[in-house]
């Protein structure tokens, strides 16, 4: 437990009552809760529907009141306008001005943020790259699709930089590409340090992203705690290898005889996801230059957004060991600035990813033995090397 | 700034990408002049058909724009509630106020816009009809001096009837008619003095009064002319004549000559006589006198000419341009359009759009029957001969009085009987409408809408 948590709530509770009646209790959506996100990470709120999850996103962001209990951000009530400077916000449906167009809609959230028109015009391009729309950023909203509606909202949720990113079902309405992509940038953001809290009934979108997850269900907190031990199953144990089906017997034969025919043993080729076979499939054909009508592809970078975090192990390179310092100005001299420039921050990712690169061949080099997993590229890195193709 | 200037512009998108209501504002805007082109006749004078068309436009203009104007601010800011989009407005680091201050902002500018569109198509009719054409430049002359131009207005000095009150109040007493421990002095000295008026006031056949107007710009202040306005009621045996025959005499201090002019006048008509500027004095007066030569006819008796002072008589001298007074004119359209839709959009703080919409629907006719109701529910009463005085019923009276005078009147904001006739709006009359319409009526619901929507639970579901 972090001693500054982005979220906090203590015994928070919400109790809807009648429109005319007062005094008559209309629902019970949140009973005492209690949880706190963590900073820099992905914080996941599970619950069916009618659980309490959209009814809590509302009561941390000040949209209505806790009938009991209290909630805060960054240590401040939900109310605080400087909180609010500090977050962005995608509710559960798109609730966007059908009358403006991509681009208008972005632009009038930046000013919300007093942006100078010169970084709201440069935020409005990375954004409508990142989502794919810059094509369509002069059509009105209301000729979009949901789809689209979605990603020009998780777009005016990302114009002010923010440092915690609150996503309510963030890929309802998206097909699986938008869904991964959604899935990729939220990576990407807490690659960044973000905080995000992301409410979604669907488990595996949770499970790919989240480090910790929230279960509520009636408006109860059922469980909470990091994914990885929430999840691990520590009496069972999974072996992935190839092996003819000699070795497969001789295995399975090994672990009957050592646990006296006591242990249930299941022997299967193991399955890609779906989610991946899909993503290969629709990758293959765009690189056969398949036509196709729909959003364009995500690329671009956010350029613009900021590292929250501490630095990481380059940048205490940068700052700790002049050589490196000099090295790093050799190759790539925005690098060795003291503070990372929205500009400068990009070149040091893509140090940083060309640093990692290196250093993963000398280990591929000491150790022979084990399978080399690479880094989770993000989904901008790898658009970025695709189109470098 | 930055915040509240990106409200306002989404506001006014909004209700310009809205087609239907500004189409048909637009469309008034656009197609009522024209047809009052194609329609209007007047008294076959052109200044008569002039301020016809001004009265015409204003009165279309101005139920048009009352009419968007309670769809603009009935639906600008419970569109955000009802589309939700009021949950992403509501976390940005925007204070609440300046929500709503953004939305009305939105639809004062939009009403001005409009209001600069109408004033234009306006006066573009009017220069339209004042073209020179042959055969009428007596016709144009009058247009100019009467219509288009601005002149400020000077009332006569009312009689010192002090005295007379102070014995007739006695009398009064003396006869038990009425009773002075009951009675506000003032009041009742007041509705004595009304009373006496009204006996003094007719003048008699071969009789005169004379009225002195002070105030006015001397001789140095480069004055052309100035313009008697007047109206006269007759009546002879209890009834009303129709025909009055006067003569008017206007001392001229600079020749110490009298200025002689006579003229038959039709009941209730109002008239105008022009008079040259030096009739006013060094000190800034003029003095009026007005004979009745309304005589014996058909074996009935002389009339007696009733002048009613309070809309009856005045002088007019030309102060300022006819352009000036008619943006003023728009400017107090502007500033009842401002009030109703200050109250729309913060009462849609607590209340739903619907609700707001009946409520300035409300507003709106109480504003325009507004000194009717008010005559209505509290007739003048007479303290003399009164009998008792009902506490209870004069506590009900007063109480209904107050609260009319909490409503809006819209004859205080209705620029039609100074702009139709070229008389000057002052701008302390724009100032004044601006505090007590904007400011004290608008602002007892700006206070409440902001307390009402700094605890609104914004993300509350909408029950239909």
């Amino acid at each position: 437990m972090s001693a500054n948590p982005v979220i906090q709530t203590f015994e928070l509770s919400k109790l809807y009552h009648h429109p005319f009646f007062k005094w008559m209790v209309s629902a019970y959506a949140l009973d005492s809760l209690t949880f706190q996100v963590e900073p820099g990470t992905v914080h996941g709120l599970l619950g069916p529907n009618g659980s309490g999850k959209s009814t809590t996103i509302k009561l941390v962001l000040g949209l209505i009141f806790p009938t009991d209990g209290h909630a805060s951000i960054f240590g401040k009530r939900p109310d605080d306008i400087s909180v609010k400077s500090r977050l962005g916000f995608l509710p559960e449906e798109t609730y966007l001005y059908r009358f403006l167009d991509a681009e208008e809609t972005l632009d009038f959230y930046g000013r919300l943020f007093s942006l100078s028109s010169r970084e709201r015009k440069h935020r409005i391009d990375a954004l409508l790259d990142l989502t794919g729309l810059r094509a369509e950023r002069h059509r009105p909203l209301a000729e979009y699709s949901k789809g689209m509606l979605r990603r020009i909202g998780i777009a005016q949720s990302l114009i002010n930089d923010p440092e915690l990113v609150i996503f309510d079902e963030p890929t309802t309405g998206l097909d699986p590409i938008g869904t991964r992509d959604i899935k990729d940038l939220i990576l990407e953001l807490k690659s960044k340090g973000k905080t995000v809290l992301l409410s979604s009934h669907l488990l595996a979108d949770v499970e790919d992203v989240c480090d910790n997850v929230s279960i509520l269900y009636g408006g109860v907190l059922q469980a909470d705690g990091p994914m990885t031990t929430l999840l691990q199953q520590n009496n069972l144990t999974q072996i992935t290898a190839e092996m003819d089906e000699a070795t497969k017997r001789e295995v399975v034969e090994l672990i009957r005889k050592r646990s006296n025919n006591q242990s249930e043993i299941k022997v299967s080729p193991p399955k890609i996801r779906l989610e991946n076979l899909f993503m290969q499939i629709v990758e293959s054909a765009h690189s056969e230059n398949m036509a196709t009508s729909g959003v364009g592809t995500s690329s671009g970078r956010l350029d613009f957004l900021s590292q929250t975090a501490e630095p990481g192990i380059l940048d205490k390179l940068q700052q700790e060991s002049p050589t490196a310092s000099a090295m790093m100005n050799k190759s790539q001299p925005v690098a060795a600035e003291a503070m990372p420039s929205s500009a400068s921050l990009d070149a040091l990712v893509a140090d940083e990813d060309e640093e990692d690169d290196s250093d993963w061949d000398e280990d591929e080099e000491d150790s022979s033995l084990v399978e080399p997993i690479k880094p989770n590229t993000s989904l901008l890195d790898k658009l970025t090397q695709e189109n470098d193709v | 700034m930055t915040a509240l200037w990106a409200i306002t512009r989404n506001t006014l998108l909004m209700l310009l990408r809205r087609r239907a209501p500004l189409a048909l504002a637009m469309l008034v805007l656009l197609g009522a002049p024209f047809l009052g082109l194609a329609i209007l006749e007047g008294d076959n004078t052109l200044a008569g058909l002039m301020r016809l068309t001004i009265s015409y436009n204003l009165t279309v203009f101005s139920a048009a724009l009352v009419m968007l104007t309670i769809y603009a601010s009935c639906t600008c800011l419970d569109s955000e509630f009802s589309e939700k989009q009021i949950y992403l407005l509501d976390v940005k680091p925007v204070p609440r106020w300046i929500v709503l201050a953004g939305k009305a902002a939105g639809v004062l500018i939009l009403n001005a816009w409009l209001l600069l569109v109408g004033g234009v198509i306006l006066y573009g009719i009017l220069m339209y009809q004042a073209k020179p054409v042959k055969g009428r430049p007596e016709q144009l002359s009058d247009a100019y001096q009467q219509i288009l131009v601005s002149r400020q207005s000077y009332r006569p000095d009312l009689p010192n009837l002090r005295d007379e009150v102070q014995r007739e109040q006695k009398r009064l007493i003396q006869e038990k008619r009425i009773d002075p421990t009951e009675w506000d002095q003032q009041r009742l000295q007041q509705q004595i003095a009304m009373a006496l008026d009204k006996k003094l006031l007719p003048i008699p056949f071969q009789g005169n009064r004379k009225f002195i107007f002070h105030g006015l710009p001397t001789e140095n202040d480069s004055v052309s002319g100035v313009t008697l306005r007047y109206k006269l009621y007759g009546e002879r045996e209890g009834e009303s004549v129709e025909w009055l025959q006067t003569m008017w005499l206007v001392h001229d201090p600079s020749t110490a000559m009298v200025h002689q002019i006579q003229l038959v006048a039709k009941r209730g008509t109002t008239r105008e006589i022009q008079i040259p500027a030096s009739v006013i004095s060094k000190e800034g007066t003029v003095e009026v006198t007005l004979v009745n030569l309304t005589g014996p006819e058909e074996g009935k008796p002389a009339a007696k000419i009733n002048i009613p002072l309070s809309d009856g008589l005045e002088l007019l001298v030309p102060n300022g341009s006819f352009e000036l007074n008619l943006f003023k004119a728009m400017s107090l359209m502007w500033i009842r359009l401002a009030m109703l839709a200050t109250i729309g959009i913060f009462a849609n703080a607590f209340l739903r759009g619907r609700v707001a919409a009946f409520l300035l629907i409300g507003l709106a006719i109480s504003g325009m029957v507004h000194s009717t109701v008010k005559s209505a529910l509290i007739p003048p009463r007479t303290m003399i001969n009164a009998k008792t005085q009902d506490t209870a019923d004069d506590t009900v009276r007063n109480l209904g009085a107050a609260f009319l005078d909490m409503l809006p009147d819209f004859s205080d904001t209705d620029p039609l009987p100074d702009l139709s006739v070229g008389r000057l709006i002052r701008w302390s009359k724009i100032f004044h409408r601006m505090i007590m319409d904007m400011l004290c009526r608008g602002g007892v619901f700006v206070l409440f809408g902001l307390w009402a929507y700094r605890v609104r639970e914004v993300g509350l579901p909408i029950y239909e």
